[in-house]
């Protein structure tokens, strides 16, 4: 891609920003200060040109020249308000001396230029190509949204993936973590401006220093990733509250209300930030004696741009999921897509991350770094944001900092607290600055510091070893005087296998990748082990011929004294951290199992979608609760009329022997419980078992599987390939690809 | 129409929804193919190696010349009971030379079929063992006449396969 394609996609979508900021707040008759601009029309107008795009992706309408006219229109609408609109409100603030301006400038700039570098380099990161930049290229190939059900982060709400769309339109992977930057290279003004409001100046540019420097801010906010952009909406959102607790004026609370749901819509745990700009407008109007009336006014004003700026995200996930909150609250809308357990999984995998206890998160995030990224060792200074607690401004943004932060402990990744760094960056720059007579100074040197210790060449000396911090600065790689494709094929594993897929693998069908997830830099669609339903099934599939206890079958003979009914349920009796599995459920009288019929109906109490899987005649397809089970769980199956049985025989994998089940029988309309006895007998692996494996994953719609060397199975997909049925197509960076004949 | 059984899904998730039986699966025979494969876009059995005789397919055409004495040896994972499979091609050029060629097929050094080669094209073998296979086993690809080369060794019959099949039980 070249370089000038995507500096000028960046800067269209900034510019597209800016205007489409600058209708909104001219529209709402928000007049802001000198200097203001800069922050509030670009985060605002972000806003905007998300849901814009957002809509023409779900009219599949994402082409480069409809994104180039709607930008152009905003251009022309924007000029034409600015031409007509009065100027912006002088500063009435004493300007910031030039020392201090050099301060800001000359770091920022500095630090702008390494950040720029790593921006235009290739897109390589994790997330970036698995999703945020992932998705977006498949919903540009599609023109739109499209569905997407093997993948649960299309169900994240992306409303940054929107401007990196309109960015990809124009300048592709790169451009979309350009626009990413722009959220950082514009927040410190953010920072600034508030600063300047509160009567601070000085404090907001150490606290846009401490922030815009931090090596975890200048990571995340130059590769596709959102957090940065979710911190820059946050305090937009904040920043208009600001404006209308201090001067007054109703229509501030529209873009706040705007931005407190665009919060949401970058990143689903910045819902906070609705909750608290209700808090705020509501506490606000407490303080100064607003009527009821008007509080709900005002409340009604935020809830309503918060809801038209969030809902769109949670209507696509409820036509396309079944979950407004999807992949989040499984449990509480059940879904074929996701099983809750996989979730609860992911859950209890964010919040022990590395084995990092509560206890060392303080040291880990600013100075360790096992939780993926450091802040810097300045911010082990942070309990001098306490000192802020003496002024009403540090008060106030101490307390939104709370809000943003308190998510942190769903996920103790550290770019989880980049949403609540600015407001953490400003409570410690004015908690230092509090300190009498040496404040400043102390600041500035804080700053100074933190600026050296956060330079990429210089983090190795006080971190060691691997820190997830900003590693190619080589503008010749962001020019392309080193060529993109020679960059991705030297300096990222996955590349090449992607290469193979795109080769070798016929569009439409499934590649099983339990250890590549890129979706990129190739056009096939591949099934990790936990991004959805289907992957958690295909991987334990997988398990069946590799673990024994997964292979092995345990057979299950249910005794209890004969009885008619039309209906019988096997009850779980029991409480486990496993889901309950059951392979085969038959029914019988004495020795005669009593034939399945089609007018049989069958259910479960929990995914009851799959629950076929138990009737099907096949040893290697089951019905999972796909939730961990617990008592009173159940799977029915309903004889449509009365027969006489007196056994159930239940087949299932042998890690579920653990598992007590109950059989009750529906009897006069009510459900009784049978005294059973129960007599079992292991089957060890079958030898047909990796053939049946590898049949039940053709018929998932998954011919291929991408492994990893090293990767759970691989030893023995290669040393039992015949017995699999399978074929080595290819291999690339230790990736090997394989066929299903 | 997919949006509409979404949202279908989605209005009916609150009532208990049941199933018809599906349609009974029935479990196909799987055979393991204990093969030396020449054909590279397929997989040959990791215990196949080839002793002499083979000529190595560098064009990666799928098939390689064999000499008059071929021997490939097998490791096989357990003594069972195999049928015994092969599938080369006698080509016209050769025939035309040296007249209808014999192909000896050898299991650790026992007859198990012989082949007439009169005519070109494939020719495919297969025969039930009687006996189960020790696990290290040598098959033998005798051939006569073959064409002999001014240098190197003489051409006989194209070999795209060789090896056992068995049920998997």
């Amino acid at each position: 891609m070249n370089p000038l394609r995507i500096l000028f996609a960046a800067l269209f979508v900034y510019l597209m920003c800016r205007a489409a900021g600058c209708l909104l707040l001219r529209a709402v008759a928000l007049r802001l200060r000198r200097g203001e601009r800069v922050f509030c029309e670009f985060v605002t107008g972000a806003a905007v040109v998300s849901s814009l795009v957002f809509l023409l992706a779900a009219l599949h309408l994402v082409y480069t020249s409809v994104l180039v006219a709607l930008g152009l229109l905003l251009f022309l609408a924007a000029g034409l308000v600015r031409y007509q609109a009065p100027p912006d409100e002088p500063d009435q603030t004493t300007p910031l001396p030039l020392a201090w301006r050099l301060l800001f400038f000359v770091p920022y700039a500095i630090f702008g230029a390494l950040y720029v570098i790593a921006a235009m380099s290739p897109e390589i990161s994790p997330d970036g190509t698995g999703y945020h930049v992932g998705l977006v290229s498949r919903y540009y190939e599609h023109r739109g949204f499209f569905m997407i059900p093997n993948n649960m982060f299309a169900g994240l709400a992306g409303g940054v993936e929107m401007l990196f769309l309109a960015g990809f339109a124009l300048g592709r992977h790169s451009a979309a973590a350009m626009v990413h930057l722009l959220f950082l290279l514009t927040l410190p003004f953010g920072m600034m401006a508030w600063a300047r409001r509160a009567g601070l100046p000085k404090a907001g540019v150490i606290a846009a220093l401490l922030f815009y420097m931090a090596p975890l801010a200048g990571k995340d906010g130059t590769i596709a990733y959102i957090d940065v952009a979710t911190a820059a909406v946050a305090f937009g959102a904040f920043f208009f509250l600001e404006v209308w607790r201090q001067e007054g004026p109703e229509n501030a609370l529209v873009p706040a209300g705007v931005l407190a749901g665009f919060a949401f819509a970058c990143k689903i745990t910045a819902a906070t930030t609705v909750v608290c700009a209700l808090l705020y407008v509501l506490v606000t109007g407490v303080v100064h004696h607003a009527s009821r009336r008007l509080s709900a006014r005002r409340l009604g004003v935020v809830a309503f741009f918060a809801t038209l700026f969030a809902a769109p995200w949670m209507l696509k996930d409820a036509i396309q999921f079944g979950n407004p909150f999807f992949p989040l609250f499984n449990h509480w809308f059940p879904n074929p897509f996701q099983y809750p357990m996989v979730e609860a999984e992911m859950r209890e995998l964010m919040t022990t991350v590395n084995g990092v206890p509560f206890s060392r998160i303080p040291w880990e995030a600013t100075v360790g770094g096992k939780l993926f990224g450091v802040l810097g060792p300045v911010f082990l200074l942070s309990p001098l944001a306490l000192l802020s607690l003496r002024t009403k401004a540090g008060r106030r943004v101490l307390l939104v900092f709370i809000p943003l932060f308190l998510p942190f402990f769903t996920n103790i990744n550290a770019r989880f607290l980049v949403p609540s760094l600015p407001f953490l960056a400003l409570g410690l720059a004015l908690g230092i600055c509090s300190i009498p007579r040496v404040g400043t100074a102390l600041a500035v040197a804080a700053v100074l510091l933190h600026a050296g210790l956060s330079w990429p060449d210089f983090m190795n000396r006080w971190s060691p070893g691997f820190q997830w911090r900003i590693d190619q600065t080589d503008w010749r790689v962001a020019l392309r005087v080193i060529p993109e494709k020679k960059y991705l094929e030297d300096s990222w594993r996955d590349y090449k296998p992607g290469l193979l897929l795109d080769r070798f693998v016929p569009p439409g069908e499934l590649v099983f990748s339990p250890g590549m997830g890129q979706m990129a830099y190739q056009h096939r669609d591949v099934l990790g082990t936990a991004d959805s339903a289907l992957g958690r099934r295909a991987f334990l599939t997988f398990l069946m011929p590799v673990v024994v206890e997964l292979g092995s079958t345990w057979n299950r003979e249910i005794h209890f004294p004969a009885v008619t009914t039309s209906r019988v349920r096997m009850v779980a009796d029991t409480k486990m951290d496993t889901d309950l599995r059951i392979s085969e459920l038959r029914f019988a009288l004495g020795a005669t199992e009593i034939t399945r019929n089609a007018d049989w109906r069958v259910t479960a109490s929990v995914n009851p979608w799959e629950v076929q899987l138990a009737f099907d005649n096949s040893l290697v397809s089951w019905w999972t609760a796909g939730q961990h089970v617990e008592k009173g769980l159940w799977v029915q199956a309903d004889f449509a009329k009365p027969v006489t049985l007196d056994r159930v025989l239940l087949a299932q994998s042998e890690d579920q022997r653990w598992i007590a089940l109950q059989p009750q029988a529906l009897v006069d309309g009510q459900w009784k419980r049978l005294h059973a006895r129960e007599s079992d007998l292991r089957h060890p692996p079958r030898p047909t078992l990796r053939m049946e494996v590898r049949d039940e994953l053709k018929r998932l719609n998954i011919h291929w599987i991408l492994m990893p060397e090293g990767g759970y199975g691989a030893d023995d997909l290669r040393e039992k390939a015949a017995y699999w049925g399978i074929t080595q197509v290819a291999e690339a960076n230790g990736f090997r690809l394989w066929k299903l004949n | 129409m997919k949006t509409i059984l979404i949202l279908s899904l989605v209005l009916t998730a609150c009532r208990e929804v049941s199933y018809p039986v599906p349609p009974q699966r029935v479990m196909p025979k799987y055979h393991l193919n204990a093969v030396l494969e020449l054909d590279h876009t397929r997989t040959s059995w990791p215990g196949a190696s080839v002793v002499s005789g083979v000529l190595p397919d560098d064009q990666g055409v799928g098939w390689s010349w064999i000499s008059p004495h071929s021997t490939v040896r097998f490791k096989l994972d357990e003594a069972a009971m195999w049928v015994f499979e092969a599938k080369i091609t006698a080509v016209e050029a050769v025939l035309a030379k040296t007249g209808p060629q014999t192909e000896n097929f050898l299991v650790n050094g026992h007859p198990v079929k012989t082949l007439v080669l009169d005519h070109a094209g494939s020719w495919e073998v297969q025969v039930p063992l009687p006996d189960a296979l020790p696990a290290d086993t040598t098959v033998e690809l005798v051939s006569e006449p073959c064409l002999a080369q001014p240098e190197g060794l003489p051409l006989c019959v194209l070999l795209h396969r060789v090896g056992f099949t068995r049920e998997l039980r």
